[in-house]
């Protein structure tokens, strides 16, 4: 069931929803800009604000959860900038920035 | 009149040039992939190549959602990438980029065009490797939409592949020329599959190549390409579609934890 719902998620994977268009942008600023980065890391709040987030963008940004991100629609590399470059998890072992595990959708 | 080489194609994941190390196994495997895109390079250099058409697709990085292309070629004259440390910089064939303008406008192709335009890693990661043993050749990057929805449809990329090389085959001059589709294979990135690699799938594709049969990855649907994490396939079947049927060879195939690394040629002469 789990496979099956993704799957029909991964159908939008990346249709750009008009609604997140502010966090669209913040997410490929921040991969583009390493200042941006640096700053967004030290104060997200003020980053979120300086692109005009909503309230919903903003709760999912500091959810630091991809999940609830694709869940909810954003782009998915909006979501890999943010959370595998932003917060790093490229550079973790592979078993920590892996989200599908197998056994679970067998 | 210009002469048409062949085809090339491989991944083009970020982490080709980032090189995290994130494991002692995934090291092994980058120094492998690394190593075949040097081959590539060699070959490009052996074969006397001057010029070549790299289809890429851009992730919203040199466009964003104000203005997004579905085919765009570069008619500038240089352009670069930079990553940390590691820059990368390509001299474009501008006559040979405008004639495929023109060219392919004729043949019913909108492709828009920019004069200058910033790389980023679906070009600059794999040519990073590629320029260090390529020699003096020439880059002419192309993007084909594969990573914003809507996208343009696997049948539309053979047929561009097909005009680019009429394109080509019509260019006055004595320019040795080939492509290179960079992408995939399998992969999910930024979302819950993260992690997983379709080997099935991309075995289907290599088996193709190697037989000499990229035409039928042209009638692979889209559904089927994002179900599989194979949507970056667009750029090879447009390179495919200007090698035609040709026998190709796997110069390398990895497994890696978040991809399948894959490394092609198609040789048409």
């Amino acid at each position: 069931m789990l496979q099956w719902r993704l799957c029909e998620v991964m159908r939008e994977l990346f249709f750009p929803e008009l609604k997140y268009y502010r966090l669209h942008k913040m997410a490929r600023s921040i991969h583009l800009n390493a200042a941006l980065m640096q700053e967004y890391r030290r104060n997200p709040e003020t980053v979120m604000n300086a692109f005009g987030l909503t309230e919903e963008e903003k709760e999912l940004v500091r959810s630091k959860d991809p999940v609830r991100m694709f869940n909810a629609g954003v782009m998915a590399y909006a979501i890999f900038y943010l959370i595998w470059e932003a917060e790093g998890w490229i550079y973790r072992p592979p078993e920590e920035q892996t989200l599908y595990k197998e056994q679970l959708m067998s | 009149m210009a002469r048409f080489i062949g085809a090339y194609m491989s991944s083009h994941a970020p982490q080709i040039i980032l090189q995290p190390r994130v494991s002692e196994e995934y090291v092994a495997q980058l120094a492998r992939v690394h190593g075949a895109l040097m081959e590539l390079g060699d070959r490009i250099r052996r074969r006397n190549i001057d010029s070549l058409v790299v289809f890429g697709s851009d992730h919203m990085e040199t466009f964003f959602l104000d203005n997004y292309p579905q085919l765009l070629l570069f008619t500038g004259e240089r352009s670069s990438a930079k990553f940390g440390d590691k820059e990368v910089e390509i001299a474009n064939n501008v006559e040979l980029a405008t004639h495929l303008l023109y060219s392919l406008l004729d043949q019913g192709f909108d492709v828009c065009f920019s004069q200058e335009m910033r790389l980023d890693h679906p070009f600059a990661s794999p040519l990073y490797w590629v320029l260090k043993t390529a020699g003096n050749v020439k880059v002419i990057p192309f993007h084909v939409n594969s990573n914003v929805s809507p996208r343009v449809s696997p049948k539309r990329c053979y047929q561009l592949g097909r005009e680019v090389r009429r394109a080509i085959e019509s260019f006055n001059g004595n320019s040795r020329v080939a492509v290179y589709g960079t992408g995939g294979l399998s992969h999910y990135p930024g979302t819950p599959l993260y992690g997983k690699v379709d080997v099935d799938a991309d075995q289907y594709i290599t088996a193709k190549i190697v037989e000499g049969r990229g035409s039928e990855l042209a009638n692979l649907t889209s559904k089927w390409l994002d179900d599989t994490g194979n949507f970056e396939l667009r750029t090879w079947i447009a390179a495919l579609g200007a090698v035609g049927d040709v026998r190709g060879e796997i110069l390398v195939y990895e497994r890696a934890y978040h991809i399948g690394y894959c490394v092609a040629a198609v040789e048409a002469v």
